[in-house]
């Protein structure tokens, strides 16, 4: 999330709102925002019923957390790009800038 | 379950750190939205 902070700017411009999903409860949500010097995305607490929202995009562990993955959601509420993640595999902030920036030359 | 691309993506409701809830629904016809989903806070996992 620090990444995606580090790029708000270029998610601001393309019209991209950015909300972080995991299943922690809000109070750690926002103690680790803080410790981060801040996110101003929101961090959303999927924590009760415990991974409904993860589980309906079909992105729950066994385990009882999300794994990596990303969606993007286009301005009609169309599922626009889907990437999913390995366990210690990290997203490439520059792989979905790319892709927000060919939708948005796209719509034009 | 799993969802497509071009499908509707399904609407939730859920707290976000900032106080209050967040849905998804409300940004139709706004923005474009990012749901980056993660294990857990705190962690680089």
């Amino acid at each position: 999330m620090a990444a995606y902070e580090a790029e708000s700017a270029r998610f601001e411009r393309l019209n991209a709102h950015v909300m972080g999903i995991s299943t922690d409860a809000t109070p750690s949500k926002a103690a680790w925002a803080k410790s981060l010097g801040g996110i101003s995305f929101d961090l959303l607490s999927d924590f009760y019923p415990h991974g409904a929202v993860s589980e309906q995009y079909g992105v729950l562990r066994p385990e009882g957390f999300p794994q990596r993955a990303i969606f993007v959601v286009d301005k009609e509420g169309r599922i626009a790009w889907i990437r999913k993640y390995e366990l210690g595999e990290h997203p490439e902030t520059r792989e979905l800038l790319g892709e927000l920036e060919k939708r948005v030359q796209e719509n034009r | 379950m799993t969802v497509q691309v071009g499908e509707l993506a399904p609407d939730f409701e859920l707290a976000s750190h900032h106080g209050g809830r967040v849905t998804l629904s409300r940004f139709r016809g706004r923005t474009h939205v990012v749901l980056a989903f993660h294990p857990f806070a705190w962690t680089p996992v």
